[in-house]
């Protein structure tokens, strides 16, 4: 399927992402040490401030980038020992109610993570030259790749299910 | 705020992850009862933090370890100090664990890394499956009391504690735990007559002990830099990370870019699960707050049990039995900003709090049915799960009469960090 393919396409761009930040994020941290080491400050009158507020701004995007990962990886703890009791229509009905309401979840996010841009657009961090608004994009954006994967999800339990289920009659 | 819980219940028992059903029941308070629009800043402030920061360079620096070969060189090591002791590679094991927890912060690497090269030598060697994993388990929880600690660093994100103080309150706990696993074993392996290695000689242990010391330096590295005010324990988790790659690029000579693409994957993936359950935890930590639960336990806390004693008992009579069903590091992110604020009324010192919480929380870990550790093991070392949670039963014990001497002797772990002030 041409669509599938395309979809496991964007997961390996959310993949490159979230390794480019975290490689970013690797480095940051370091040189902020380097610039503190007594031979290197002694001779070197640079001392870097960004690189705090950096580090956790590529925390915040490493997080939230990676959430819709690990929910296509099925990485996310939930207590399943109940519900792998019931029967199975049962079991059906509860997870595709679970898939419902979490993807309800993620519409409201994004929503409301709009909305909240631009009152963090009026806001800036102190030591980097963005406004607040790089940061809290992070929220609808990193919803909204939930509310697709959850779609994915959602879908492909319905689809492989009816195949069989016409080959059988 | 009955309806509140009693839907969060609801949804916990219908293996929707934990993260959405924190998020869920937040968000749905806050469409009733107005302030929705704090929704946003509050997901992300629960991860805006530098102290936080550690926890992926902690995860990194543990698998980085276990990919370059590092815990192959520990386990030599191991076997040469204690593998003449009757029980042998039993308390190789717990050794060897205890070595490792110096540089990983989590009993996920302990279990899965070490672990597998733990189980596969006991196999050879005729120890039956469950005994080994069962000892694999039990000795991965000193993993995050020994520092580095991921545990540890999120308690003291949360209940705003020095994470230095905790780090090394947390040495003697790990330590005495071990030594109790070791007497453990000591007494099964006399009743079962496990074979046990001659004595290693003095140029045996001289030569392992050379070839795993710069992988045994981490520990020191980390403590001594945080302590001289060198570094932060953020920084000190990326200075980790940097010490295990150049330790295996250079010196050991083991690691080769591929394997760096895997170890990524998965510290971003243990990262990310974590990071997003403390950003959705810091939305319920608002509503919780605004609804004063936290002021209304502690009321009932404080009328109805004045004892430190007493409180601690409870507390960890509650976690033990939440620890058997829900993931650890929900129950620390959820209960620690409720309970420290108690504790601390009642004159319980923060560090031996979190200490005493983080080790119940590893005890968490080892029960079924949610016992992650159990899992883990049972993956790695292909041992039928069933089979696992049986023999752990007798590991536990000794774990528990550890915690409870924790309980009533703080100055067990208050000793260490009272040094350093």
């Amino acid at each position: 399927m041409k669509f599938v393919r395309f979809y496991k396409k964007t997961l390996i761009l959310e993949e490159a992402v979230e390794i480019a930040c975290f490689i970013l994020l690797f480095l940051t941290v370091l040189i902020q040490i380097f610039f503190r080491l007594k031979p290197i400050a002694m001779n070197i009158d640079y001392a870097p401030v960004w690189t705090e507020e950096l580090s956790r701004w590529l925390y915040v995007y490493i997080v939230f980038f990676g959430s819709s990962l690990c929910i296509h990886n099925g990485e996310h703890i939930g207590i399943d020992i109940f519900v792998e009791k019931l029967p199975y229509k049962l079991k059906k009905i509860v997870l595709s109610l679970v898939d419902i309401i979490m993807m309800a979840c993620c519409v409201v996010f994004i929503i409301y993570g709009l909305k909240n841009m631009v009152f963090a657009a009026r806001q800036y961090p102190m030591t980097l030259p963005f406004s607040n608004a790089y940061l809290y994009v992070v929220v609808p954006i990193g919803f909204f790749l939930m509310l697709i994967r959850l779609l994915f999800i959602f879908i492909m339990k319905f689809l492989p299910e009816s195949k069989t289920s016409e080959g059988n009659e | 705020m009955w309806s509140f819980f009693f839907s969060w219940i609801v949804m916990l028992i219908s293996s929707m992850p934990i993260t959405f059903t924190v998020l869920i029941v937040s968000i749905v308070y806050l469409l009733t009862h107005g302030g929705i629009m704090l929704a946003s800043q509050r997901i992300v402030a629960g991860v805006n933090s530098y102290t936080l920061l550690a926890v992926p360079f902690f995860i990194f620096s543990g698998n980085l370890m276990n990919a370059t070969g590092i815990t192959d060189r520990i386990f030599r090591f191991a076997k040469a100090m204690v593998g003449h002791i009757p029980g042998g590679l039993g308390h190789v094991n717990i050794f060897a664990s205890l070595l490792f927890s110096g540089m990983s912060g989590s009993a996920h690497a302990d279990a899965g890394g070490l672990g597998k090269i733990e189980i596969q030598a006991m196999r050879e060697e005729g120890y039956d499956d469950g005994f080994s994993g069962a000892i694999t388990a039990s000795s991965s929880v000193v993993g995050p009391l020994m520092p580095p600690s991921i545990p540890l660093v999120i308690y003291g994100a949360i209940a705003s504690v020095s994470v230095g103080r905790l780090f090394i309150g947390g040495i003697i706990p790990a330590i005495l735990c071990s030594f109790s696993l070791m007497i453990l074993v000591y007494i099964i392996a006399k009743k079962r007559n496990y074979k046990t290695y001659p004595r290693t000689s003095l140029k045996e242990k001289a030569v392992s002990f050379i070839d795993a010391f710069p992988a045994l330096l981490t520990p020191i590295i980390i403590i001594a830099g945080i302590f001289s005010g060198i570094f932060t324990p953020t920084e000190a988790a990326a200075v980790t990370s940097l010490y295990a790659l150049l330790l295996g690029i250079f010196y050991y000579k083991t690691f080769t870019f591929k394997k760096l693409r895997q170890v990524l994957k998965d510290t971003l993936s243990s990262t990310v699960v974590i990071g997003f359950l403390t950003a959705a935890i810091s939305v319920m930590g608002y509503v919780l707050a605004r609804e004063q639960i936290p002021q209304k336990i502690a009321a009932f806390f404080i009328t109805h049990i004045g004892n430190p004693i007493v409180f601690l008992l409870a507390v960890n009579l509650l976690l033990l039995v939440l620890g058997t069903v829900i993931e650890t590091m929900a129950i620390i992110l959820l209960v620690v900003p409720i309970l420290v604020p108690i504790a601390v009324q009642l004159g319980i010192d923060p560090v031996h709090f979190g200490v005493v919480v983080v080790f119940n929380m590893m005890i968490g870990i080892l029960t079924p049915p949610m016992g992650v550790s159990l899992f883990v093991v049972a993956k790695v070392g292909d041992i039928p799960f069933p089979l696992l949670a049986k023999s752990i039963i007798p590991f536990i014990i000794p774990l528990f009469c550890v915690l409870l001497l924790l309980i009533f002797i703080p100055q067990l772990v208050l000793f260490l960090p009272g040094l350093m002030r």
